[in-house]
């Protein structure tokens, strides 16, 4: 594991950091390999999920709630699921929980909030700010859905506060807002893989968040392959046979051309982004190691 | 065994190409329409969300939403086109409104706004709605429909089925009642009628919103009927002889377990599945016991020890993988080129591991 990675996740301030990215970039297993290092070094951190088929559950052995539970020492993790996160927002609004079940606990109601556009998300960030507040641990870590889906998330208080403007969920979406803007209590960090579509992906993403000015943490390019360097010249392969020196120079070929387009993808993104990227590389089950 | 890939793209109509996100979906579309093409089929690939250099190579891009015609040889097309989900919806309202005055209506309610761009779903729904639209149409012999990206691959089979339910005449009824009863709609009507629904959606966010949801939620009463009716033909179309599935994965742990997911899934539905497909497979070799020595004296030994080591895992994970989908689906593998495919070329090297 690059050592980088590790020196990042724990120079990691207090509040909550969201990684963000295209689905299949390994946004979960870097919010994972984070959220240990720091309970490593005796910090209280909660890994919040939010994909109920999510990995951590199976990463950890354990079955996620909407209750936080130990996962290992000084790391606590959270299943947070829109229904609930709502249902505890209601009943803390009417203060009774008959009247929720009451209307929500109905088919057509149920069939509603499922299609309801921002319901879910603004849900969700009201149930990150009640645990925000709770300040219970140094750091949340939430492991984001992919990052279309992680952009309604940031954008539901906006959302929310236009379309409202005034009562309860207008005064509760500024708060979320606010929550959201502020550098001291939110990062998003995004992570991206050195290929195209994610690299194109990231990029939006990044002038997203940038035009809704929502504070950016790290860029972390994943699955860096290893580089050959300079160690693979002509003169490394004279003491071979020529059938196997052929067999090795199209091995290495192929593979060093695969690193190289891994190079020009880092140099598009860091142009991109006017700033330098965090690598870490290739290692498949990288999360094993880190536990 | 089923049939090869080869042999289905002679007898379907349409292949609806699923998986994670990120595996490689569009790319894997667009050689499938390709080949079909080659086959002499009047052959269109719907893309969701391309890459840039891809989708140059099929002519199309953001700002263009209808079929564009790609020469892939000498007196060889294919039809190219781009999803506009937006439109795709708007398109469906002013069909199915009984007046083009509810339709106008709807598109500028700020609620149906939020819902055509926001509504988690929507691009899965539309790209099914697009697909019964161009199916038709019969404009077309070969239909290859890539779909949207998502963490989970079950959404594009689950998405339509949630707005299908959103827009079900029984749950707008239900909504509705207070004043459906009186026949005509009246903010006052709903205020004083005591829904609670309504009340407590008042009481958190003011009358406004009410109002609008209101209106929305009567309007699109209006056009129930034909939407009902469309959705459910459209998703017959999956279940159709006529139809296959190929599902696309790489070898990585997380992405293959969707993937096995998603087979199993497809299985349940007993829709007809094309195969599954590998991309990027780490090219793996054996070496002999002295080559190997001699191999390990070599100064970037532990360079490529590593990325040997990574096709190791990968020949496992892909073993395992034949084992739990068992020994009838075909399983293809495509290694990791040297490039990304972005071009005619590009997509003719896929086909060999696609159509051997």
């Amino acid at each position: 594991m690059s050592s980088s990675f590790k020196e990042i996740s724990l120079s990691f301030n207090q509040g909550l950091h969201f990684f963000t990215g295209k689905g299949g970039v390994g946004k979960s297993t870097l919010a994972t390999l984070s959220a240990l290092t720091l309970a490593q070094r005796k910090k209280k951190v909660l890994l919040v999920e939010l994909d109920p088929q999510g990995s951590l559950s199976s990463f950890f052995n354990q079955t996620l709630g909407y209750i936080p539970k130990p996962l290992a020492p000084g790391l606590e993790g959270i299943l947070i699921t829109p229904r609930l996160a709502l249902r505890e927002y209601i009943v803390k609004q009417v203060k009774f929980s008959k009247i929720y079940d009451l209307i929500f606990e109905n088919k057509a109601m149920q069939f509603f909030l499922d299609a309801a556009p921002g319901i879910d998300e603004i849900a969700v960030i009201g149930k990150i700010f009640y645990l925000e507040q709770q300040k219970k641990w140094d750091t949340i870590i939430v492991d984001t859905p992919a990052s279309g889906h992680s952009l309604y998330l940031f954008k539901s208080p906006k959302v929310f506060l236009d379309i409202t403007q005034a009562g309860p969920i207008a005064k509760r979406s500024q708060e979320l807002y606010n929550m959201l803007l502020t550098p001291k209590r939110t990062a998003i960090h995004l992570v991206c893989l050195p290929e195209e579509l994610p690299v194109q992906e990231t990029l939006e993403l990044y002038q997203e968040i940038k035009t809704m000015k929502l504070p950016l943490g790290n860029i972390f390019l994943n699955k860096m392959l290893p580089s050959f360097q300079n160690t693979a010249t002509e003169s490394s392969l004279d003491t071979l046979d020529p059938p196997l020196k052929e067999k090795i120079t199209e091995i290495l070929f192929k593979y060093q051309k695969r690193s190289l387009i891994q190079s020009s993808y880092q140099k598009i993104l860091e142009k991109g982004l006017s700033q330098k990227t965090i690598l870490v590389p290739w290692i498949s089950d990288i999360a094993k190691e880190g536990s | 065994m089923n049939p090869p890939l080869g042999t289905l793209l002679q007898t379907k109509k349409i292949v609806i190409i699923v998986g994670s996100g990120g595996v490689g979906k569009t790319t894997t579309a667009a050689a499938i329409a390709m080949q079909a093409a080659l086959l002499g089929k009047k052959t269109l690939v719907l893309t969701i969300d391309p890459a840039k250099r891809l989708a140059t190579t099929l002519g199309i891009h953001r700002f263009t939403h209808r079929p564009k015609k790609v020469v892939i040889e000498k007196d060889i097309q294919m039809s190219a086109m781009m999803l506009d989900t937006k439109e795709t919806f708007d398109d469906l309202i002013q069909k199915y409104a009984p007046s083009p005055e509810v339709a106008q209506k709807i598109l500028s309610n700020r609620i149906y706004q939020f819902l055509s761009m926001l509504m988690a779903g929507t691009q899965e729904y539309m790209a099914l709605e697009k697909l019964y639209e161009l199916h038709e149409s019969d404009d077309y012999d070969m239909i290859v429909l890539d779909t949207p990206p998502a963490k989970h691959a079950l959404s594009f089979l689950e998405a339509p089925d949630r707005l299908a339910h959103f827009l079900d005449e029984n749950i707008l009824k239900w909504f509705l009642k207070p004043y459906l009863k009186a026949g005509t709609f009246s903010l006052k009507m709903i205020t004083s009628g005591g829904h609670l629904v309504f009340k407590l959606i008042e009481m958190l966010t003011g009358l406004h919103v009410l109002y609008e949801l209101s209106e929305f939620l009567l309007n699109l009463q209006s056009l129930y009927g034909g939407f009902r009716e469309r959705t459910l033909k459209a998703q017959e179309i999956l279940k159709s002889t006529q139809t296959t599935f190929l599902v696309v994965t790489n070898p990585e742990r997380a992405v293959f377990e969707q993937a096995l997911q998603l087979h199993k899934r497809l299985s349940q539905l007993q829709v007809s599945l094309g195969g599954l497909l590998i991309n990027r497979v780490m090219p793996h070799h054996e070496w002999a016991f002295q080559e190997r020595q001699l191999i390990e004296k070599l100064p970037f030994f532990s360079t490529l020890d590593a990325y040997q080591k990574l096709a190791e895992r990968e020949k496992e994970q892909i073993q395992k993988m034949r084992h739990s989908i068992g020994k009838t689906l075909p399983l293809y593998e495509i290694p990791f080129f040297e490039e990304d495919i972005h071009d005619i070329k590009g997509l003719k090297l896929m086909n060999h591991y696609l159509f051997p």
